[in-house]
């Protein structure tokens, strides 16, 4: 057998982690994310009857006309804080509700309320991905103006409390850098690269100076979502702009995988950095983790770079640049941690073995496909044997005459990826079911526990009764099902 | 497309995969990752 070449070991690599349908796949995972927001609407619906028609109306969209109104960043942001009340139980949120009663998104057709009122309307990628850049935003009635608020009420949100940041309005070149690293991107990794434009709804230019530092780039959770912000300075050269695209992109990315499943189990644990004075969260070392690895893969296919990808974009950087360790930290101090391998070996390490208990399964699959995925251009960076989960399994005493699905029943089956996402009534929340939970959920309709054992036994196939047990416990803890009688 | 109904899977079950339910938190939402360059000291 031939030796694999360094270019295909990339090539096969970039492939590994942009194709894998739970944590790689934008396609996939906007499906999900699709499936979660038609839900969610109908959700809505029920505690808003006022607007049931509207909320319904948007929940049967087709994909392309649903994806721009969810992934605007005002609507996003208004959709999830009123999910996020709900789930915590905190009242009826109606934010999103708001903006839909204001006509901004009576529109289906393929255009997001926030993009609609951008002059000029660029899509920097149209061929890849609906995204959009913020230039300028015209607005004339109240709900346009209203929006554009809110738009630029989240980026203040976002950028310094001392005022210090502004945003930049592109011109010509700035749009031109951008297109060119996104080309450049998705030339030198089609999978990864090219892969993480779809998670992207706004691109912005900013300016701001950090308590620790230049802002480089930023991109929004919740707080304003599918947005990613650029330092004009990032763009100068097409490699840099290129990676720090690629940067921002893995995190809208990452962001998009954690709405639909968990992966820290707890929020509080902190975890030393010794590139950095603060600690992380277990949540933010497997951001930086997802983004170090892409890293190693991005310097890697940099390296191999074909004369042609030169000849048009520059000669990449002979060397790594990754961004400084803080002044008085540990690396700061004491040397170490100035490439993505470094870094990215360090928080595997944390990740799959020293806090390796706080990660939910999801959260142990994502760390082993990660690692896995990027090992073979990554020396050392597999960690040993991970610590033994020490969550001990739920007990539960089944009941004789049964379980039944708890009211109201509202789901969205996503067959194609095996899964079904439903919402729990109580506690509200959205619950995402593998094939044998979804069966089990579907068996429970009132009948009783021994011809529930029977059924799920036929479908499930032989030896599969042991699996019964801890389903119905997951189901009962989630707030899915309830025994009969009760 | 969402429904109030529950049917079973119309695919054959995973063979060797346990039930699984997971959520999502909003711990893991609530945050913005800036990317910042460190002054030099």
């Amino acid at each position: 057998m031939a030796p694999v070449s360094n270019v295909e070991l990339t090539s096969d690599i970039d492939l590994a982690l942009g194709s894998n349908r739970r944590f790689g796949s934008a396609e996939a995972i906007e499906a999900r994310n699709l499936a979660r927001y038609r839900l969610g609407l109908q959700v809505l619906a029920r505690y808003h009857p006022h607007a049931a028609g509207r909320l319904s109306r948007l929940s049967l969209a087709g994909d392309a006309e649903l994806r721009p109104l969810m992934y605007d960043p005002v609507l996003r942001n208004a959709f999830e804080n009123d999910m996020t009340a709900l789930e915590r139980q905190a009242g009826e949120a109606a934010d999103l509700v708001a903006y839909l009663e204001s006509g901004v998104a009576d529109a289906l057709d393929g255009v997001g309320p926030c993009e609609r009122l951008s002059r000029p309307a660029v899509r920097p990628w149209p061929d890849r991905a609906i995204s959009w850049v913020w230039t300028d935003l015209a607005t004339g009635s109240e709900p346009e103006l209203a929006l554009s608020a809110r738009l630029e009420e989240l980026l203040a949100g976002t950028l310094s409390k001392d005022g210090s940041g502004s945003r930049v309005r592109p011109d010509a070149g700035l749009l031109a850098g951008l297109r060119q690293a996104a080309e450049l991107l998705a030339e030198l990794l089609p999978h990864t690269g090219a892969g993480v434009l779809p998670h992207v709804s706004l691109v912005g230019f900013v300016r701001d100076e950090l308590a620790d530092g230049t802002l480089n780039s930023i991109s929004g959770g919740d707080p304003l979502p599918s947005a990613l912000f650029l330092a004009p300075e990032r763009l100068a050269d097409p490699w840099t702009a290129a990676e720090t695209l690629f940067h921002e992109g893995l995190h809208l990315k990452l962001f998009d995988v954690l709405r639909t499943g968990s992966m820290a189990a707890e929020s509080e644990r902190l975890i030393p950095i010794p590139w950095r004075v603060q600690p992380w969260t277990l949540t933010r070392v497997l951001f930086a983790m997802h983004v170090y690895a892409h890293l190693v893969l991005f310097r890697a296919a940099a390296a191999q770079a074909p004369p042609a990808l030169r000849a048009r974009y520059g000669e990449p950087p002979a060397a790594e640049f990754v961004d400084l360790a803080t002044p008085g930290s540990q690396a700061a101090a004491g040397g170490g941690y100035t490439t993505s391998l470094e870094r990215v070996t360090y928080l595997a390490q944390q990740a799959a073995q020293v806090y390796g208990e706080l990660l939910t399964p999801t959260g142990r699959q994502f760390v082993d496909w990660l690692i896995g995925s990027v090992a073979p251009i990554a020396p050392g960076i597999l960690p040993g044997p991970a610590p033994a989960a020490t969550r001990p399994a739920v007990e539960v005493t089944l009941a004789a005459r049964g379980y039944r699905r708890a009211e109201p029943v509202q789901v969205c089956p996503i067959p194609e990826q095996r899964q079904l996402v439903a919402f729990s009534p109580a506690p509200p929340s959205f619950r995402w079911l593998n094939d044998h939970a979804w069966t089990i959920y579907a068996l429970c309709d009132g009948r009783d526990l021994s011809s529930l054992r029977e059924r799920y036994s036929q479908v499930a196939g032989p030896g599969a009764e042991d699996r019964l047990s801890p389903g119905l416990a997951g189901l009962l803890q989630a707030g899915l099902i309830v025994p009969v009688g009760s | 497309m969402p429904t109030q109904t529950v049917e079973l899977p119309t695919f054959s079950l995973t063979g060797d995969a346990v039930p699984s339910v997971t959520t999502d938190a909003p711990h893991e939402r609530a945050w913005t990752p800036p990317f910042s360059s460190p002054r030099a000291e």
